[in-house]
């Protein structure tokens, strides 16, 4: 259980997490702060060794929430330059995922309540979309096309400022 | 041990839906305000404090993005900083089709110097969805845009920004050929100004408008504008800022201008305020009587002609400009901590050392006078 009295970032405390499909996990108490809803949990003494239930986590994208949390935690405050350096090098390369594992990122991180990995991967998914045609945007995040022809162009045709000058988005505009 | 109570997928949803939009620190406009929600419900319930519960089963299936909530998807489009490009996806699929609209951030642009067909469109179908009050609106325009072409898109946009409001002119342009621009005596300055409409829900004003010049409405009140900054503006004459208008303005900037001969300023509320390299003024009459804050840097060096400035308020002047107690008049300023008269550089030739020499005299009796003012407070120099 951790003492509710310890100051955040000095507990050694280790945190118990257990993802939707029963997986473990365990993260210094520091890190799980890093979530405002472990954080909660743990302020009103629902984290112990059973492990907090996340059930809307699986395992994967969990275990990657927990590498984030933790890492960051570690670096949490009064960085130097190299290490910020490092932190943005981290995260360049912690969110290189496919699309799969970025939606479950998204959905877990909002849901945790994570903020700079919910900006993290909100940026990574627009930085995917930026410069691309519907078509290939569709093509990224699995979108299916649910518009007749007719109603593609009305919406071109609604928008036209938007797709007019730079480069044709589709065939239909 | 809390026990896991499910709740169902619509309720998150509703929760994330419910959020009441930005708060004013949400600088960049984006509402990235998720992660209040899980946080909201978590606290709201008494018993139910470990319910955390699937929206959707892990892994599987790329066809899901579509099943993310509009506060994420809006986020996510938002984070482009290009209204352009986020409209593009209403084509996606309908589940898209409006999700633009709920992006409170608009970064347009309109290529044609003369059409800003494109910046008014996109308000006005942002508008027509109606999910959002524009928080920030943000507009460039890589050419010189006309007065008229300006004037019409900023008429549009007035009733619809509630937050911060930016205008860059001329934006393919370097800023230090604007620099240049500025000084070179030689170029041919003619009227071509625009009259800026009231924006009356507007909390902040950058307009950097490429020698284009500006004018105020003859009536109107920017009732929420704290923050009016101006650079690149080629003034015609005079100007006069007054209470009527700006009720609560509280930091007024103007840089690299030309063309303000004249400034008349009754601003009762305004805390800050700058000149920066506003070119040939020749006349300051302020009376702001809760300004803290006051730096006038090189405006007044060719044409000084007369400065009144009424500011019992002020802890801090920084005057880097040419100073004569026959010409500058303040009145008395108790509060007066800081300041930081012309600086002395050195001189490369017999000219700039007579310059030099002057700005060191001008910059002498700026303090003697101002030690007049303060009374017994310490100056800190």
């Amino acid at each position: 259980m951790a003492a509710a009295t310890d100051d955040a970032g000095d507990s050694n405390e280790m945190i118990r997490v257990v993802s939707s499909d029963g997986e473990h996990f365990e993260m210094p108490e520091a890190a799980a702060n890093l979530s405002l809803v472990l954080r909660h949990m743990i302020e009103d003494d629902c984290a112990d060794a059973a492990g907090i239930p996340l059930a809307v986590v699986a395992a994967k994208p969990l275990a990657k929430i927990v590498d984030y949390c933790t890492k960051h935690a570690a670096k949490s405050s009064g960085l130097t330059i190299e290490e910020a350096e490092e932190l943005k090098r981290f995260d360049a390369e912690f969110i290189e995922v496919d699309t799969d594992m970025l939606y479950d990122l998204l959905v877990a991180a909002d849901f945790m309540g994570v903020e700079g990995l919910s900006k993290l991967a909100v940026q990574r998914t627009a930085d995917l979309i930026k410069g691309k045609t519907p078509e290939q945007n569709r093509e990224t995040f699995g979108i299916v096309n649910d518009f007749t022809p007719e109603e593609e162009e009305e919406i071109c045709k609604e928008n036209e400022w938007a797709f007019q000058i730079t480069k044709p988005p589709s065939r239909l505009c | 041990m809390a026990i896991l109570v499910p709740i169902d997928c619509d309720d998150y949803r509703a929760s994330l839906v419910s959020d009441p939009g930005p708060t004013p620190m949400d600088l960049d406009g984006d509402h990235c305000a998720l992660v209040s929600a899980p946080m909201d419900r978590d606290r709201d319930g008494d018993g139910d404090r470990a319910a955390l519960v699937p929206s959707t089963g892990g892994g599987g299936g790329r066809v899901r993005f579509c099943d993310l909530p509009d506060d994420i998807l809006s986020c996510i489009l938002a984070r482009l900083s290009d209204t352009r490009a986020a409209a593009q996806s209403s084509v996606l699929s309908h589940r898209w089709r409006y999700v633009w609209t709920r992006v409170c951030g608009l970064f347009l642009h309109h290529d044609q110097p003369h059409d800003s067909s494109p910046v008014r469109d996109a308000l006005a179908g942002h508008a027509a969805h109606a999910a959002t009050n524009i928080h920030l609106l943000n507009v460039h325009s890589p050419y010189s845009a006309t007065p008229d072409a300006t004037a019409s898109w900023l008429r549009v946009a007035a009733p619809l920004v509630t937050g911060e409001l930016s205008f860059r002119n001329r934006s393919s342009v370097p800023l230090e050929m604007l620099d240049f621009e500025m000084l070179d005596e030689t170029e041919e300055r003619v009227a071509f100004e625009f009259e800026l409409p009231c924006f009356t829900r507007v909390t902040k004003i950058t307009l950097s408008l490429g020698f284009l010049g500006l004018s105020l409405p003859p009536s109107g009140v920017f009732a929420a504008l704290r923050e009016l900054h101006l650079e690149y503006v080629q003034f015609h004459g005079e100007c006069t800022l007054e209470d009527a208008m700006l009720p609560v303005l509280e930091w007024l900037e103007f840089r690299m201008s030309r063309g303000l001969a004249s400034l008349t300023l009754r601003l009762k509320p305004l805390i800050l305020m700058s000149l920066f390299n506003v070119w040939g003024m020749r006349r300051l009459n302020a009376v702001v009587p809760g300004l803290k804050q006051l730096h006038v840097v090189d405006c007044f060096h060719e044409h000084l002609e007369a400065v009144s400035v009424v500011a019992e308020e002020l802890e801090d002047l920084r005057w880097l400009d040419r100073y004569s107690p026959e010409l500058v008049n303040f009145n008395e300023m108790p509060r007066l901590r800081i300041i930081c008269p012309q600086r002395v550089v050195d001189a490369e030739d017999e000219v700039e050392a007579a310059q030099v020499q002057a700005q060191a005299r001008d910059g002498e009796r700026l303090r003697a006078d101002a030690d007049g003012h303060v009374g017994s407070n310490a100056l800190a120099r």
